[in-house]
């Protein structure tokens, strides 16, 4: 079975099948109008029944029960539309690069060969997707027969059959004219007439085209065409499941049998082997207990005006999660991220519930040796900083599984502080002391023990020296650590330690680590007046049931970017060898594409028994609009 | 019979174009290699048809230089050393190189940059780097004494040679030694004694917080012995009494014809004095005396053309100035690292041996695959076009294709075999391919690696 399954979908087969699709549905599509008028037979032979009866199913009721990989796209005239409408086109058309691209050798030999199509059948080929496949795109993978299969639903299956044989007549005329032989071979199943083309095979089913490139598996797409009996992929719980689990009116949606990848050993190497790196497992060591026991995951994507969309979704139960890797959901599955301080520029943020003590304990069973031993050494060091206190158990214990991370940009003109030539965003640790009165006297401490190993470390290297600072803020203590000025000199077009300022914040229960005092002191002032609009949720509507949410404002990724403007032009000039013209062009059209932008956004979240993962991208109001 | 046979007076006249010695592209050719970094087609044709002199003058003196294209490269030159990153510094003067609109100036800054040798490896930083390039640019055409006092003040080459401390209680003999040793007057023309008196004169040198500063309590203030003069010298002082010695101008006239004229055999002592005593005469300026040495009969004879083996940057930079085409300098300086000559990155404080030691077979495979990745890398920049565009441009056959790259790459005349192979390859397959090909081909030829 895993040989198998590696087969279907390794790199050459998938790239035959794309071939395929993109031929035949284009081919088909652009010869279709000229056909228009043919009057045919529907079906071939004895094949009109299995015709007959396939016009009235769905792709699902057409596909195997064994079908492992699944997607569709309902509604393809619909993405067309989108596309061809949308209001960022014009915005992409007037790029320079755009403009270059379409001047290209390649793309002007792709369009000649798709206006010779065009003019061939008198149809714009956009025109000719609505029309003909405006009943859906499907593509199965079969893991027991090894093929792929693509059905694409016309709306007229006269037309279908006539551009059929369009096509068919176009290939032979070809193959004739080259002095070949005739390159389809006509084969015959349970009445139904099929074609050999090469590697792949087509045949039509009353509206559907079938394309796949294993005879074994076109004959289970008849066979259930023609017999209600033979299992389907519609009539499989999991399926039907899945189908349910996927919002209203995707713009394509696609499902996987994880289960039965899973048991053909083909995430063996992604669920069994352990990684030798601690962030690799905060990150995704949750979703790997889920990979290995959900029996199967969905897909959505939702193209509009506004924002794409794209929702990952899977059946999820926290008795999945062993005990190692409980700091990732919490226990029972019931760990929420914590609402976000938002400074002001805030470029990126980032709100997740982890049990940092818990992942350190559990280490010793979730990393390989190789990742064990940099722990250990990496503990024995940071206790050294923190009294000889142990690292994993008494500090990263000693905070709640909440965690924020802020990336923000600096305003220098506030720091009074040098000016760097290179512009770097701050960047903030967010945590929650359980027991803020024992804590905060010992991590100021390591605070200052830290910033006096820096100063040896930097004295040595000709840094300056970092000047440690106190203030009261509202109700907060910042402990800052300045790096000293030796004159004005320093205070423009600065070297890059300009960018930092360590410092160590407490406000209530939250301890936040920065890398500048400025958004140490922004994050106090967030988490004194919650109510400002500088704390918000992260526009989540059920808080509880975020686990981790991450956040970029296209805008400030913008500003950031420009402030760096002169940077980036001087990496693009060496790297591309531009001359400084044409470096800032690139540049610009860069920061551009950022511009039309509104903000990204990546959400892990376990509403009742699922998992679900959603990315979206939202465009600026300038760019969604024509 | 080699140049040391040449009457010395006859070497460093004049050059007057003769019928065995025309004034032509293929002199031209030579010229911009020599002094600059090759020049394009179109650049040739322009200098063919100028008086040889003329051309020497503007090339040298840089009379060309584009002040705004010069302001935008050292603006360049700010942005990237605030990365805090020497090896992109490298990035940039490759790419100043290549856009350069005074190449001679390029070339002797590269020139400085080899005499004194100063390693970003040891610094680690580049803006120090940057500053110590941008003091050899300015006085590589001026008075060698200004540039030694301005290096010996120099941050970078303090650090480098361990001097950034020179205490009159123990003085630092490490710059001294140098300064005799490989800047000013070469071994065997100075003693133990002047080093150490020397060191004394330093004292009081020093780099704090990546500046130089003269520590005035730590400066030996005592009477010195140099080279038999006694007096309470300083550094600066020091430099002019080196400088006053014989061998000082013989040391530097000598560099520089190994730099311009020929590798090897080394120079006999008559056939360099006229050098010698030209600097001399005119305080240890440069520009002049390149200027002579490049507009010398010496120069354009056979004697020199094609004497010399080219450093791995003049390789890669004739190529792409010839073709007329740019890259991604950050690789290049790269690949220049691996083939032995990384910029910003000289092997020791002797720095570049130069001449037969750029090739082993190593580098020699180096270097053939650097000429295929450079026309491979440029994609469609040749001239703003294609490869195939430019040769075919001035070319309409695989013959005239071969010769019209050949004039434009090589400074020897093609051997008839490898001209045919050559012709052979520029005929094969597609046209884009085959001049990339032509152009790789070149890079394996043993002219290729002549300059």
């Amino acid at each position: 079975m895993r040989s198998a399954l590696v087969s279907v979908v390794s790199p050459r087969r998938v790239r035959w099948l794309v071939g395929w699709i993109v031929a035949g549905v284009v081919l088909y599509c652009a010869a279709m109008p000229r056909l228009a008028v043919a009057d045919e037979a529907v079906a071939d032979g004895a094949g009109d029944a299995i015709a007959a009866a396939a016009a009235s199913k769905s792709a699902a009721e057409l596909l195997p029960a064994s079908t492992v990989f699944y997607a569709e796209v309902a509604r393809p005239g619909e993405l067309v539309d989108t596309l061809l409408g949308h209001p960022l086109r014009k915005r992409v058309e007037s790029l320079d690069a755009y403009r270059a691209a379409v001047l290209s050798k390649q793309y002007l030999q792709f369009n000649f060969g798709l206006a010779v199509a065009e003019a061939a059948v008198g149809m714009k080929w956009d025109e000719a997707v609505k029309t003909l496949a405006g009943d859906g795109v499907f593509l199965g993978i079969d893991a027991g027969t090894q093929g792929g299969v693509v059905l694409v639903h016309a709306t007229d299956a006269k037309k279908l059959a006539a551009v059929r044989d369009k096509l068919f007549a176009f290939v032979r005329s070809d193959a004739r004219n080259k002095g070949k032989d005739d390159p389809i071979e006509e084969i015959e199943y349970r009445g139904v007439k099929a074609y050999k083309l090469g590697e792949g095979y087509a045949a039509t089913l009353g509206p559907w085209l079938m394309l796949t490139n294993k005879t074994e598996t076109g004959k289970l797409v008849i066979d259930r065409a023609a017999d209600a009996k033979e299992s389907t992929l519609a009539g499989k719980m999991e399926f039907l499941s899945a189908r349910n689990s996927v919002g209203e009116h995707p713009t394509a949606w696609s499902y996987v049998d994880v289960a039965t990848l899973r048991s053909a050993g083909l995430l063996a190497k992604v669920l069994g082997d352990k990684t030798d790196n601690l962030v690799v497992e905060l990150l995704v060591g949750g979703l790997l207990s889920n990979l290995g026991n959900t029996p199967y995951a969905t897909a959505a994507l939702y193209i509009d005006d506004k924002q794409v969309r794209l929702v990952a979704s899977a059946p999820h139960d926290p008795s999945w999660v062993a005990k190692p890797r409980e700091f990732y959901f919490g226990p029972e599955g019931k760990g929420a991220a914590p609402i976000a301080l938002r400074p002001d520029q805030t470029a990126l943020s980032l709100v997740t519930h982890r049990d940092l003590g818990g992942v350190w304990l559990a280490a010793p069973d979730l990393l390989d040796e190789k990742g064990n031993a940099g722990l250990s050494q990496a503990d024995s060091n940071l206790s050294t900083f923190f009294s000889g206190k142990e690292f994993g158990r008494e500090i990263l214990g000693a905070f709640e599984p909440e965690l924020q991370i802020v990336l923000a940009r600096q305003d220098y003109a506030k720091t009074g502080g040098g000016v760097p030539e290179i512009k770097l965003p701050s960047g903030a640790i967010v945590l929650r002391m359980k027991e803020p009165e024992k804590m905060q006297q010992k991590l100021k401490v390591a605070f200052q023990s830290i910033v006096g190993f820096l100063n040896i470390v930097g004295g040595q290297n000709g840094l300056p020296q970092l000047d440690q600072n106190t203030e009261r803020r509202t109700d907060g203590l910042v402990v800052s650590a300045e790096y000293m000025m030796d004159d004005d000199a320093q205070r423009t077009n600065g070297k890059i330690y300009h960018n930092f300022s360590p410092t160590v914040a407490v406000v209530g229960d939250h301890f936040i680590i920065a890398s500048t005092k400025q958004v140490a002191q922004m994050l106090v002032e967030a988490a004194t007046h919650p109510a400002s609009g500088s704390a918000t949720n992260g526009d989540s509507p059920s808080v509880a049931a975020v686990n981790t949410a991450l956040e970029v404002d296209a805008a400030v990724v913008h500003a950031l970017l420009d402030d760096n403007r002169g940077q980036l032009v001087a990496q693009n000039m060496l790297e591309k060898g531009h001359e400084k013209a044409k470096a800032e062009a690139e540049i610009g059209t860069i920061l551009d594409v950022v511009s039309w932008f509104e903000r990204a956004s990546l959400r892990l979240t376990t509403p009742s028994d699922r998992l679900e993962l959603e990315l979206a991208v939202r465009l600026a109001d300038s760019a969604s609009k024509p | 019979m080699t140049f040391n046979e040449l009457d010395p007076a006859r070497a460093w006249s004049a050059f007057e174009p003769t019928a065995t010695t025309p004034w032509d592209r293929a002199a031209a050719a030579h010229l911009f290699r020599r002094i600059g970094f090759g020049a394009d087609s179109g650049q040739l044709d322009d200098a063919a048809a100028q008086k040889p002199a003329d051309v020497v003058r503007r090339l040298v003196r840089g009379e060309n230089a584009d002040e705004a294209a010069t302001k935008e490269l050292d603006t360049l030159g700010d942005t990237v050393a605030a990365s805090g990153n020497p090896e992109a510094l490298a990035a940039w003067w490759l790419h100043r190189m290549i856009h350069t609109t005074d190449a001679a100036l390029e070339k002797l800054t590269l020139f400085w940059h080899g005499h004194f040798a100063t390693s970003g490896a040891k610094v680690r930083d580049s803006r120090l780097m940057l500053a110590q390039n941008r003091m050899f640019r300015q006085h590589a055409r001026g008075r060698f004494a200004e540039m030694v006092q301005a290096v010996s003040r120099d941050p970078a080459m303090l650090l480098y040679l361990d001097s950034a401390t020179n205490r009159k209680v123990h003085p630092n003999e490490n710059y001294a030694r140098e300064v005799m040793e490989l800047f000013c007057l070469g071994l065997d023309n100075y003693t133990e004694r002047d080093i150490q008196e020397t060191a004394r004169a330093f004292t009081g040198w020093e780099v704090r917080s990546g500046r130089f500063r003269f520590n005035s309590f730590q400066h030996d203030t005592g009477e010195k012995t140099l080279f038999g003069q006694r007096g309470n010298y300083d550094g600066d002082a020091a430099i002019a009494i080196i400088l006053d010695q014989p061998a000082a101008a013989r040391f530097i006239a000598g560099k520089l014809f190994r730099y311009y004229i020929a590798d090897e055999p080394a120079p006999r002592a008559e056939l360099i004095e006229p050098i010698a005593e030209m600097l001399r005469e005119n305080g240890f300026e440069i520009g002049p005396v390149v200027e002579r040495m490049a507009g010398s009969e010496l120069f354009f004879s056979p004697h020199a053309r094609g004497r010399k083996i080219r450093s791995p940057v003049e390789l890669a930079i004739d190529l792409l100035k010839g073709l007329e085409t740019t890259t991604n300098t950050k690789r290049l300086a790269e690949d220049l690292l691996q083939l032995g000559q990384g910029v910003f990155f000289p092997p020791n404080v002797k720095g570049w041996d130069g001449g037969r030691s750029w090739l082993n077979s190593s580098t020699l495979l180096g270097r053939a695959n650097l000429a295929r990745r450079l026309v491979e890398d440029s994609k469609d920049r040749f001239a703003d076009g294609s490869l195939a565009a430019l040769v075919e441009k001035h070319a309409n056959s695989p013959e005239k294709a071969v010769d019209w790259l050949a004039g434009i790459l090589l400074a020897k005349p093609l051997a008839d075999e490898s001209r045919k192979t050559l012709v052979e390859v520029a005929a094969r397959g597609d046209r884009s391919d085959a001049y990339k090909n032509l152009v790789a081909a070149v890079g394996t030829l043993p002219e290729f690696q002549l300059g």
